[in-house]
């Protein structure tokens, strides 16, 4: 049975890469088809309830300088806002906001639903067809078959999925949801390098059966943080207080004497997890001198009394669950709702992508998510942004597009990925940027915005808002430019008396606030005739325009040096064997994992200058023969 | 204006933020430096300059601006001091008539590596990188002056180079700097992995250090840092060159060894007595290169105290060096072991001639065998082949470097010859590399002093507590340079050292 349309984009699986890449696809024109299993659980966060913190909360805000959804649905849903590393600086101050499970569906559900070019369809897919190594259709559990340009699989845990408690084992896409097996065996199939990947969750708490008064209460920061450039504070829900507590010598002794009951320490998994998201088996077994670790207990929403015990992911029995969770202070007569469980499923090697994520292997079927061995829904949704994205381009015979490691994270994201690969899940951290002060979350929509919108993806409404804010700072920060002080006038004196600030020689506002000591609020008490903004997100970004220009021109630089390796393309073809010089295994190396830019080459473990150099000789050799034929 | 007007315009505004630095082409950004004439000492040392600041830095060199392809007869000003460096000839040629294509500026000086590395060191400080191996025929041959026929030969030649300019950067990492560079580079990846925790990690329970402990931290990396450039600038790693030692039991033919190594030179630069009688030191020159040879006492069980410290001071030398050749007679080897030629007999003895805890990497140390010559007179030419061949085996079967020789009859230049080249060939030189291993220790300075100055920086921005960000920032650059003395650090390592460190997790 064929279905009655033929869809530029078909994306498979409605998380949050499945719908950031439909919504993505949508936004630029395509006709797009998003199948999911099951329509209530679009948008469905399967583990923590919460979005954002240090590292993925950049993606977010870059996903939102896209108009992704992530951001303003999170605006609508979050129940606690905080900003993470507020004194650090602002290339690693995040953003985290705890969410309401069934409020950011139902934001999500709203944006799909209201999207041009968009039809959500409720089905399982099962099989898919090949003809010249293109995917071409999909079918479905009813033997719907459904014809498609380009194909995008958000498929996350699904593929194969296995649910441990204890050594009890079953097939599961998460809990309550069946995996997707035929499709996993139809993919194992195709020439596509998979393993498997391990990740837990914690058993939820009844807030009925919880003492919060012998916990720690976490409230929102004020003023309340919002999220998308878009957002505001009257959007957020009312408000609900995280609490603290810790494991204690008891739990630690309970765990340790049924390890041997664990799915891991049983030997029953030996796929690898996460080593920053351990479960509470391996903290204890790990960090054996410590004596507690700190639990956060979230919300799970604003009126389901649940609680995520943030901190206890395990995968040791329902009985021996019951026994540590009730150890712990506040917990000790503590119901449990769901209980923790550690997933198993396939993975396939990204450095078989393309950093538009088009798979290597077969053409116009792209990958994002966990399917491509990342964690996280941050991680998850941008990495579906750039599949819809690049899908829908391609369908349309565009020119494809993915961002850079200079300029975002979601590059740093891809290129790492499709690189180096990876052996646990990957998580993003501010540490794996290298231009990390250049990428902060104040000026995601500085770096992506205008792209997006010449590449359809950002809206008429929020690109004027973008030009309106920018304009803003530039007149700001050309007033400051213009004033100058010279050393001795009234000025100068003043801030020498009231501040102890010595003026050398005569300087503009603007330079002046480049010296550390100097702040807004001095500016303000010199008495200028001056109408200097008093809108806080001006501020912040003039002075952190002043504080951050050396840093900044310096990292330019440091870009600029390498911009000539990221742009120089590397012919799909290019045969490693011929160049004399290159080790065997770089030739092998290279030749499998295919690089498409000297940059790409660089970045491959064990690849030397020396063998960049000779790469670059011979592709240039290959480039004067082609263009002398 | 029509709203499409509108968007340009303001597009064109906007145009200001996010395209800054988009206005790279076809050319190199940077400028490279390398000495063109073989390391050591020689006549004429050229220096070439290749890349789109060559005519400001020439300016700032010469005190002139040089006409293209004009040979001036001028000084080498050093930028800083205004002190003069060298003079010869300076001759600039303007890209693309150049074997570069780029511009490119040749200084032609004195020979020797103590004038031509201040030159070169100069040239770093105005913001000119070193070239690596084969750079400056790779930039010919993308800028089309070379055509395809040699894109073989330029492939060969920076995979040779590469090659040999790596084993001597590997060369001058052993020893002492070596072990002061891997202490430095422990400390700061401890205190990278305590800051770096600190921010991606901030709502983990971690024993986060305070900034006090992080400035202390940090001062004393920076003494590090400063302590390896000073011995390095001093000349224990630039100008010393190759330490060998040479020992062996007296009348082994040591001496004989020694002098034969220095006497055809006639270049002995000094010789100076050891700080004991039993110590004697000599500088020489193999093919241009300085090697400083160390004549050690024989060592052996002695019970007097004046030999006793002799001996100690021996085994000190022997633990710096960078090479040892031990030397033996042969014929007392062969009277040791009773003429018995079985592999564990030769092993055995041989062992006990090493004094094996000195040495830890046998590759270090050399067996010479001396007076072949005698063998052949006493028993026979096929006696003599008998044993080398057993002998050979033996060293081969054990990882053990051996070489014959004979040096007393001074006609038998081959011998001599044979241990030259294989004392530069084991120390990673090579005659006919134009950019040898004194580049590769000139680079190791110029790093370090890199990672001095980002070390300022983060001591500085910790001071200001204007953000810890910063602070990792030059932290991460530090390591960056540091990684090209050490070799590389991804951010993966630095996240493994993270999470072996901490329970990190919530």
């Amino acid at each position: 049975m064929d279905y009655n349309k033929v869809y530029d984009v078909v994306v498979v699986g409605g998380g949050h890469a499945g719908v950031e890449a439909a919504h993505a696809a949508a936004r630029i024109g395509a006709s797009t088809l998003l199948l999911t299993q099951s329509i209530d659980t679009l948008g469905q966060m399967s583990c923590n309830p919460a979005i954002g913190g240090i590292g993925k909360s950049h993606l977010v805000k870059e996903i939102d300088a896209l108009d992704g959804i992530m951001a303003r649905a999170i605006d609508k849903a979050g129940i606690q806002f905080r900003i993470l590393n507020s004194k650090k600086g602002p290339a690693v101050r995040a953003t985290r906001a705890q969410a309401d499970r069934d409020l950011y569906k139902t934001a999500i559900k709203k944006f799909l639903y209201n999207q041009k070019n968009l039809n959500v369809f409720q089905q399982t897919v099962e099989d898919i067809n090949i003809k010249d190594n293109k995917i071409t259709e999909v079918i479905t559990q009813m033997g719907l078959v459904i014809k498609a340009k380009t194909v995008v699989f958000t498929v996350g845990t699904f593929l194969g999925g296995k649910i441990h408690i204890g050594f009890n084992n079953y097939s599961g896409g998460r809990a309550g949801c069946s995996a997707s097996n035929k499709l996993a065996e139809k993919l194992r199939a195709l020439p596509f390098n998979v393993s498997r990947l391990k990740t837990g969750t914690p058993p939820r708490i009844d807030g009925n059966s919880i003492d919060f008064s012998q916990m720690v209460e976490q409230k929102s920061d004020e003023p309340l943080p919002v999220f998308s450039y878009l957002g505001k504070q009257e959007e957020h829900p009312k408000q609900k207080s995280c609490y603290i507590t810790r494991t204690n010598s008891t739990t630690h002794e309970i765990i340790s004497s049924n390890l041997d009951k664990s799915a891991m320490y049983g030997g029953v998994i030996d796929s690898n997890g996460p080593r920053y998201c351990p479960s509470i088996e391996d903290k204890v077994v790990r960090f054996s001198d410590k004596s507690s670790h700190q639990i956060f207990v979230e919300p799970e929403g604003l009126d389901i009394n649940e609680y995520y015990p943030n901190g206890l992911s395990t995968s040791l029995p329902f009985d021996i669950q019951v026994k540590y969770i009730r150890s712990i202070k506040g917990f000790e007569n503590a119901h449990i709702t769901r209980p923790g469980y550690a997933i198993e499923y396939d993975f396939f090697d990204p450095r078989e992508l393309y950093p538009t994520l088009e798979t290597k292997h077969v053409g116009n079927l792209f990958f994002a998510g966990q399917i491509n061995g990342t964690t996280g829904y941050e991680e998850a949704a941008a990495q579906g942004l750039i599949a819809g994205l690049n899908a829908a381009l391609k369908s349309q015979n565009k020119e494809t597009w993915y961002p850079k490691r200079k300029e975002s994270y979601i590059g740093v994201l891809i290129d790492d990925l499709i690189t180096k690969g990876t052996k646990e899940p990957y998580r993003m951290f501010t540490s794996r940027a290298e231009y990390r002060l250049s990428l902060r979350e104040d000026n995601a929509d500085e770096r992506l915005t205008k792209i997006g919108y010449e590449l359809g993806l950002v809206s008429d409404y929020r690109w004027n808002h973008f030009l309106e804010k920018y304009k803003n700072i530039l007149e700001e920060e050309n007033k400051l430019k213009k004033y100058w002080i010279t050393k001795d006038s009234v000025e100068a004196e003043k801030l020498l008396n009231d501040h102890q600030i010595k003026m050398q020689h005569e300087q503009n506002l603007f330079d002046l606030l480049k010296r550390p000591e100097f702040n807004y609020e001095i500016l303000k008490s010199l008495g200028l005739k001056l109408d200097l903004s008093d809108n806080l997100d001006i501020i912040n970004k003039v002075l952190i325009n002043a504080k951050y220009a050396g840093y900044i021109i310096r990292q330019e630089k440091e870009i600029l040096k390498q911009q000539k390796s990221e742009d120089t393309s590397i012919p799909e073809k290019f045969d490693y064997s011929v160049i004399s010089g290159l080790s065997n295994e770089l030739k092998e190396k290279l030749s499998k994992q295919k690089p498409c830019t000297i940059g790409q080459a660089s970045r491959i473990p064990g690849v030397t200058p020396a063998a960049i150099s000779l790469l670059l000789i011979y592709i240039k050799k290959v480039n004067n023969i082609s263009k002398a034929s | 204006m029509s709203s499409l007007e509108v968007v340009k315009k303001d597009l064109k505004e906007v145009e200001v933020f996010s395209e800054k630095s988009d206005k790279d082409d076809n050319i190199n950004t940077t400028t490279i430096a390398a000495q063109a004439t073989p390391t050591g000492f020689g006549g004429v040392g050229i220096i070439r300059i290749s890349g789109p600041k060559v005519l400001e830095i020439a300016i700032k060199i010469l005190k002139f601006t040089p006409k293209p392809r004009y040979a001036y007869y001028t000084n080498f000003i050093d930028n800083n001091s205004d002190e003069v460096i060298d003079s010869g000839i300076a001759i600039y040629f303007k890209g693309p008539n150049s074997y570069t294509g780029e511009d490119v500026l040749e200084l032609q000086g004195h020979g020797g590596p103590v004038v031509l590395n201040k030159m070169l060191s100069t040239l770093t400080y105005l913001g000119v990188d070193l070239a690596n191996p084969g750079d400056f025929s790779k930039r010919a041959f993308l800028n089309g002056k070379l055509d395809l026929a040699q894109v073989e030969a330029v492939a060969d030649l920076i995979h040779a180079q590469s090659w040999s300019a790596a084993k001597a950067a590997v060369r001058s990492l052993s020893g002492e700097f070596s072990k002061k560079i891997n202490l430095m580079l422990d400390s700061l990846i401890k205190l990278r992995v305590y800051i770096e925790s600190q921010l991606d990690f901030s709502e983990e329970e971690i024993d986060f250090i305070d900034n006090k402990k992080a400035q202390i931290d940090l001062n004393k990396l920076q003494k590090e840092v400063s302590n390896i450039l000073l011995s390095a600038k001093q000349g224990v790693v630039l100008k010393e060159g190759i330490n060998i030692v040479i020992s062996g039991k007296p009348n082994a033919g040591k001496s004989s060894l020694l002098n034969l190594l220095s006497g055809e030179e006639v270049a002995i630069v000094t010789s100076i007595a050891g700080t004991t009688r039993d110590i004697l030191k000599k500088n020489i020159i193999i093919s241009g290169i300085p090697v400083n040879i160390i004549d050690t006492a024989g060592i052996r069980e002695s019970d007097n105290l004046v030999e006793q410290e002799g001996i100690r001071r021996a085994k000190e030398e022997i633990k710096k060096a960078e090479e040892v050749l031990l030397v033996i007679d042969l014929d007392e080897f062969l009277q040791d072991i009773k003429f018995n030629l079985s592999t564990e007999e030769i092993y055995k003895n041989l062992k006990q001639r090493m004094f094996s805890s000195e040495i830890e990497d046998s590759n270090n140390l050399t067996i010479i065998f001396n007076k072949a010559d005698i063998i052949d007179e006493q028993y026979g030419i096929d006696k003599l082949n008998n044993i080398v061949n057993v002998l050979n085996e033996t060293a081969k079967s054990k990882l053990i470097n051996i070489i014959f020789c004979s040096c007393r009859s001074k006609s038998n230049n081959v011998d001599i010859d044979k241990i030259k080249n294989y004392i530069l060939k084991k120390a990673g030189f090579d005659k006919n590399n134009t950019e040898g291993s004194f580049i590769a220790r000139t680079r190791h300075v110029n790093y370090l002093n890199k990672v001095s100055n980002n070390l300022i920086l983060a001591k500085l921005n910790l001071e200001q507590n204007i953000g810890l960000e910063l602070v990792a920032e030059e932290l991460r650059l530090a390591q960056d340079n540091l990684s090209e003395i050490t070799g590389i650090f991804t951010s993966d390592d630095l996240l493994g050292e993270i999470f072996s460190t901490f329970c990190i997790g919530k």
